[in-house]
């Protein structure tokens, strides 16, 4: 990397930590420490909501996503919108009103302390491996592609963020958040037109998208209703929504956020910030990824997108192959690229007849390219034992390093990082609000002062940053640790919103329903997980609602020891 | 704000949202089957 890529990575790094810092002040109280005295106006509050989504791993992979397989990621948002209506009507009330810091006290105040035990640590738990491979995944990443050493890397990214989310509390997080997000816009825009100007000169945009849109990547909608299909509208819409209704409903990391707002309305306010802006970030950020291909039509890609990978093979047992499958590529991409502008000439033309059967050709090569590329990764997966492998994380960074002019390497690394860090510290004061709220000061300390818990907190705070950079570091060594911690969150996310619905949406439900609900609804999820495992992760959140109301409902039924107060519900 | 205010804000929030989320699936769907 050029020294003044670095430089901007540094200089990114030191604003950032600097402006966290600097939130120290009026950061004293508990209050002020996790919710901000509840004054943070709204347009803050929605870009720290959506920096706090927009993970590393979310900027990397959808680009990736949308190189591989064009738009039709984008269908995983379609129940956001909704999802974030219903919240607005629903949790953002409750929970303001209610006056708690963490979504699990109201829990307590609603059922008792059992229930909000039980989904405070689950969050604890989940969170904390969460946040470790938040960490883990843009630091292998970017090891591998700039060749930096991978510890030195997780601790770049994971303790200027821990540093300043302990001393700064929510203030750093929320206004690091914005600034995050600043910076993540300019890299994506930087990245776009770059990718743009990159076209050859005789080449137009337009004709290059009927180059992509024939590949089918412009087709970002699939109608079809198949429960094996992880990306569908049904599965975005109906999956997607209750997925999206736990993840901004109970999710300490991001309840946190709109409880930071000056009022519900500004908090309801920061949810439609989302709801309006989301769909087309992300459609944006998976048309990067098509234009990505669109460039390589041009211009040689890798065979490979992971240099480690490339490496290994060439200089291992599997290097006369490799090297023969290289010939075959170089080959099969100057045909796909004289097939792309022949395609293109016969558009100009305007003759249909022409214009297909160039497409056709031109269709012909990409499926013999990728068919190239299949086997190379066949060469992987044999030199490694990884069954799995795929290299579609490497496409954005792989294109960010080697074909963007100096400078800008530096702000879509510096965007890479602000993406990561922005989830991170959003992550870190929620466990640390949890550890805090739910079980430091409810079990152990009840009757501190405020100095006492700000010093307890901060240290929660420390004390996560350091856990997550140790999971991250065992999770780069463990790669299937990973696929553990996505699944142990999937088990909890629907059961957790089912707790949330019979807290907010029936009188009837009593705590020991809530409780053996809760515990149903994960059993059945690691039953659909583990016996189905054909059925899309979108749909086990379904599954854990269903069975936790379900379950709930009969067991206050058959035990109906009161009916009980709602929290929020009559207060001012 | 009275409370009937809240609601009509709400409803026009939601048909507002309902709205771009529509016209954003349109646009996609547009896209999609134009570059085809």
């Amino acid at each position: 990397m050029h020294w003044l890529d670095w430089l901007v990575v540094a200089g990114y790094l030191v604003w950032v930590v600097h402006d966290g810092l600097r939130r120290t002040v009026g950061s004293d109280k508990v209050e002020g420490y996790f919710l901000a005295d509840r004054r943070l106006p709204w347009w803050a509050v929605g870009l720290s909501v959506m920096a706090t989504q927009l993970s590393a791993i979310t900027l990397v992979g959808t680009t990736g996503q949308g190189y591989a397989d064009g738009l039709r990621f984008v269908q995983f948002y379609f129940g956001l919108p909704i999802a974030m209506l219903i919240l607005s009507v629903t949790v953002v009330p409750f929970f303001y009103r209610a006056g708690v810091y963490t979504a699990y006290e109201y829990l307590e105040q609603r059922f008792d302390a059992r229930t909000r035990a039980l989904t405070s640590l689950l969050f604890l738990l989940s969170r904390g491996l969460s946040c470790g491979v938040i960490v883990a995944a843009p630091s292998v990443i970017l090891s591998i592609v700039l060749d930096w050493n991978l510890t030195l890397t997780v601790l770049a990214i994971g303790l200027p963020t821990a540093l300043y989310t302990m001393f700064g509390g929510v203030q750093a997080v929320t206004w690091t958040d914005v600034k995050q997000m600043a910076v993540i816009v300019a890299g994506v825009g930087a990245a776009l037109v770059t990718l743009i100007a990159g076209l050859p000169d005789d080449v137009s945009l337009w004709n290059a998208l009927h180059l992509a849109g024939s590949t089918g990547r412009l087709r970002a909608l699939d109608f079809r209703f198949d429960l094996t299909q992880t990306y569908t509208f049904w599965s975005g819409l109906i999956g997607g929504l209750f997925l999206m209704l736990s993840y901004f409903g109970c999710d300490q990391s991001q309840v946190q956020r709109y409880l930071t707002a000056r009022s519900i309305q500004e908090g309801r306010n920061s949810l439609m910030m989302s709801a309006y802006v989301k769909i087309p970030l992300q459609a944006i950020i998976l048309f990067t990824g098509v234009l990505v291909f669109v460039y390589y039509l041009f211009s040689p890609p890798p065979m490979l997108f992971n240099p480690q990978h490339q490496e290994r093979l060439t200089a291992g047992a599997e290097a006369p192959a490799y090297a023969a499958l290289q010939t075959k590529f170089d080959r099969a991409h100057a045909e796909r690229r004289d097939a792309a502008i022949a395609a293109v000439r016969a558009r100009e033309t305007g003759d249909p007849t022409a214009t297909q059967r160039e497409t056709d050709a031109f269709l012909r090569n990409n499926v013999e390219l990728a068919d190239i590329r299949s086997e190379a990764a066949a060469l992987v997966q044999r030199a490694t034992g990884d069954p799995g492998y795929t290299d579609v994380n490497y496409v954005f960074p792989t294109f960010v390093t080697t074909r963007m002019p100096i400078g800008l390497v530096g702000l879509l690394i510096a965007a890479i990082f602000a993406a990561a860090m922005s989830s991170i510290a959003a992550e870190l004061n929620a466990l640390s609000a949890a550890t805090v709220i739910d079980f430091y000061r409810r079990h152990i300390r009840p009757e501190a002062d405020d100095r006492h818990y700000i010093v307890v907190s901060r240290l929660a705070t420390g004390a996560w940053g350091i856990v997550a950079c140790i999971v991250a570091l065992y999770a780069v060594a463990l790669g299937s640790l990973i696929e553990v911690v996505n699944r142990f969150g999937s088990f909890f996310y629907g059961s957790l919103l089912g707790v949330f619905v019979l807290a907010i949406g029936t009188r009837r439900a009593t705590g020991l329903g809530a409780f053996v609900g809760l515990l149903a609804g994960m059993a059945a999820v690691a039953y659909v997980a583990f016996w189905h495992p054909d059925i899309s992760f979108l749909w086990h959140n379904v599954v854990g609602v269903v069975v936790v109301v379900a379950v709930g409902l009969v067991i206050s039924a058959a035990r109906p020891h009161r009916i009980s107060p709602q929290p929020g519900r009559h207060s001012a | 704000m009275e409370p009937s205010d809240r609601d009509t804000n709400m409803r026009a929030t939601t048909l507002k949202v309902l709205a771009v989320e529509v016209v954003a699936i349109a646009a996609l769907w547009l896209l999609g089957s134009y570059f085809s």
